[in-house]
């Protein structure tokens, strides 16, 4: 099944059809993780009434991601290891058990996701970053993000400095050195913006032939006022770059990206799928309607992360719409949920917005 | 530093400390005796004023409205007469330095009236950024004070990391913090003048005690009304007060009352709907986490998540929840009978509410416990009112002084 829906090209699957093939998968990872992760099966019997065979991916049981905060959720007794990482530096990590099946699954899984953007070839890698954001324990949503596109990409070079200031000599005798070739660049949206375009805006750079990928960092974007499409736009003017790839992906589903079409709007690949619900009810949302994103995955096999509800908004905008050959879901990220600040007679149990 | 003091309209000025420093010694020199008539007044009026206000305030103003009218201050001083030891006569204490709570602001008001009404001069540290409530009611005793020309109270604002506090405090006879550990950390080396004394309202949690027979049996419109009254406790102030439960003690079993305690979380949810609290949905899920949180570790054998307003967990576990989650989150527990909750309480338990029992149940097994925690015992749906006695002090008594006459 799932060898299946990775070997077909990522959004060839027409959303009923994908429904039929994920809605197998999840049931039996559903049972899978039933029986191997105890904290799962309490929180399946004590939430969700039990076990049951489910007749649509929308009645499949989700957990919070938040869960992996709180606990070392694990349905491997095998040899593993514990990804921890944070949204930003400081925060409690999420851990994340990582086997070597999962982990292949997720390689495998990347790899079909951008083989068609990127070809078979490995390309020179441009991080607009700085090294130091690989820190080896407790990666930030950044460092994973880079050290992932860091297997697309050969001799990785790094555009920032540790203190995030831009090394022009180095972008340019990079850029130079290509040589016409084409080459992968990646980095976190704002830092994109404020590093490459704000940067280089007044020199020339000739980015024709890079490939661009880029994700997270909205909400400076959004402070900034500069969307999607603005975005795209300025750097073709500014640059001739016209090759590049929002995406969107979170640490509890490493692997499950979803990629930026023509149209602006990310598409699930077809191993995975993607419900919007509404608020307090938790009913899924009408097409257009946003609501918090919860997202299922074929991928996750050591820990029970295949259906899980993020603390993201988004809406989806379009089924099976066919633009360049994309179907199933199509859908627009728009913000993170809410979290007002609570009164208290202490002064110290005061929650903040989440970042 | 940057000291400015309060005027009418949310005129605010600044002051010279060495001004504060005199006019408060001043004040010291002319305070006056325990609930004159004068004072009273004056308070029952702002108590009327804040009762017929055209503008919406919320409840727990409202009832800050109520328990300062005049026949409750009356009934207050009466109470404070007949407590008198006999050969004795009460007088204020002096200077009373008032630290507010940043977030239920409101709460000040009352320690604050019980001292102004003591006789007491007062100074009262307010946050940068009171609520535009909180300034209407200070506008509406500046006003008051002007009126009778009282130049004795003082409503003061300054950085928190000034001198303020320690020279504030070094002028006062009294001090009464609200705020959790660290803000009581950061007062407790700060000298008051030569005898003050400290009073000290600090971190706190409360619970609630049911009687699982008497849940079971109630009729709709008795849960209906059950509901509105633990609405009051727990979705004021988001939960977040220390009076409010977080946990509902049942005394009975699960087998046989668990349903009638489902019936009432679910009419407590629509009641919460009904009067219009809603939840951010960062919460919302917040509350999902901690709820599956709580079911992966064992500790809950059942949660409720998909009400918007209230979640909650029912354990097996005979045993105290330290869950405390807040923004509409209850943890059940079936205990097996009323005094088991003495076996339950910390030394920071506040209000135990309670539904269902005698007075006199409620009487014995509050008197049976000598362990530290749990100090008040009030019905289901008070938990928010507060009383002159607070946290275990005897708020007039501890605002006052007396002087044996032989």
């Amino acid at each position: 099944m799932f060898d299946r829906l990775l070997e077909a090209p990522p959004y060839s699957l027409r959303q009923g059809e994908k429904e039929r093939l994920l809605l197998a998968g999840l049931n039996e990872l559903t049972r899978f993780h039933y029986e191997k992760c105890p904290d799962y099966a309490r929180i399946l019997d004590a939430a969700w009434g039990g076990l049951g065979s489910y007749g649509a991916i929308e009645d499949v049981p989700f957990l919070p991601v938040g869960l992996f905060k709180e606990r070392e959720l694990s349905s491997t007794d095998g040899p593993h290891i514990v990804l921890q990482s944070s949204g930003t530096s400081g925060q409690v990590p999420s851990r994340i058990v990582v086997d070597p099946e999962t982990s292949t699954r997720q390689s495998r899984a990347l790899i079909a996701t951008f083989r068609p953007i990127l070809g078979d070839r490995r390309l020179p890698f441009l991080a607009i970053d700085t090294r130091d954001v690989l820190k080896p324990t407790n990666l930030t949503a950044r460092g994973a993000g880079v050290l992932g596109m860091m297997k697309f990409g050969a001799k990785a070079t790094f555009a920032l400095s540790p203190t995030l200031e831009t090394d022009r000599k180095t972008v340019r005798d990079f850029v130079a050195a290509q040589g016409g070739a084409p080459f992968l660049m990646f980095g976190f949206t704002f830092l994109v913006w404020t590093k490459l375009y704000e940067e280089f805006r007044d020199g020339e750079l000739d980015l024709s032939n890079a490939i661009l990928v880029h994700s997270g960092g909205w909400k400076k974007m959004e402070e900034r006022k500069v969307p999607n499409a603005e975005f795209r736009e300025a750097l073709r003017v500014r640059f001739n770059l016209t090759r590049i790839y929002n995406f969107y992906g979170f640490v509890e589903q490493i692997g499950s990206m979803f990629v930026e079409g023509p149209d602006g709007l990310l598409y699930p690949p077809n191993f995975t799928d993607v419900i919007v619900r509404k608020a307090g009810s938790w009913e899924p949302a009408n097409l257009g309607e946003e609501g918090a994103l919860q997202a299922v995955s074929l991928l996750p096999g050591s820990y029970p992360g295949h259906s899980v509800l993020t603390e993201d908004t988004g809406r989806i905008l379009a089924v099976d719409n066919g633009a360049e050959n994309r179907f199933g879901k199509a859908i627009a990220v728009t913000g993170r949920v809410e979290k007002a600040e609570l009164r208290g007679c202490s002064d110290v149990v005061a929650t903040t917005r989440a970042a | 530093m940057h000291l400015t003091s309060l005027g009418l309209n949310g005129a605010e000025a600044p002051i010279e400390m060495a001004t504060l420093e005199a006019r408060l010694d001043t004040a010291r020199r002319a305070l006056v005796t325990p609930f004159s008539a004068e004072r009273m007044d004056l308070v029952a009026g702002v108590g009327d004023a804040i009762l017929k206000s055209k503008s919406a305030i919320s409840s727990h103003v409202k009832h800050f409205g109520f328990w300062i009218r005049g026949a409750n201050l009356r009934a207050l001083a009466q109470d404070f007469e007949r407590r008198r030891p006999s050969a004795t006569v009460s007088r204020p204490r002096g200077v009373v330095f008032h630290v507010p709570p940043r977030n239920v602001e409101t709460v000040f008001l009352y320690s604050w009236v019980l001292s102004f009404l003591a006789g007491n001069a007062n100074v009262v540290r307010l946050s940068q950024d009171v609520s535009a409530e909180l300034s209407g009611i200070c506008d509406l005793f500046l006003a008051a004070f002007e009126e009778n020309d009282d130049g004795s109270q003082f409503f003061v604002r300054y950085p928190s990391d000034s001198e303020g506090s320690r020279l504030i405090s070094a002028q006062s006879d009294v001090r009464i913090v609200w705020g959790g550990d660290a803000k009581i950390k950061a007062f407790e080396d700060l000298p008051l003048r030569g005898g003050g004394k400290a009073i000290w309202f600090g971190d706190r949690t409360s619970l609630c005690v049911l009687d699982g027979e008497k849940v079971a049996a109630l009729n709709g419109a008795e849960r209906h009304d059950l509901a509105h009254r633990l609405y009051d406790d727990i979705f004021v102030f988001d939960q977040m007060a220390c009076s409010s439960p977080h946990t509902l003690y049942v005394v009975g079993d699960a087998g046989t009352h668990l349903a009638g305690v489902k019936a009432l979380l679910q009419t407590l949810g629509e009641v919460a709907s009904e009067r219009g609290a809603s939840w951010a949905t960062g919460h919302q899920i917040s509350k999902m986490v901690q709820a599956f949180a709580s079911a992966a570790s064992g500790w809950s054998r059942e949660v409720s998540w998909r009400d918007a307003m209230l979640t909650s967990t029912v354990t097996d576990r005979q045993e105290r929840a330290d869950l405390r989650v807040g923004s509409g989150f209850l943890n059940v527990v079936f205990i097996p009978a009323l005094d088991a909750v003495n076996g339950i309480l910390h030394e920071r338990d506040q209000t135990v509410t309670h539904f269902g029992f005698e007075p006199e149940a409620i009487f014995t097994v509050a008197g049976s416990g000598a362990a530290p925690g749990g100090m008040r015992w009030t019905p289901v749906g008070t938990a928010l009112n507060f009383d002159f006695v607070w946290d275990g002090y005897d708020l007039p008594f501890e605002l006052t002084r007396l002087v044996r006459v032989a």
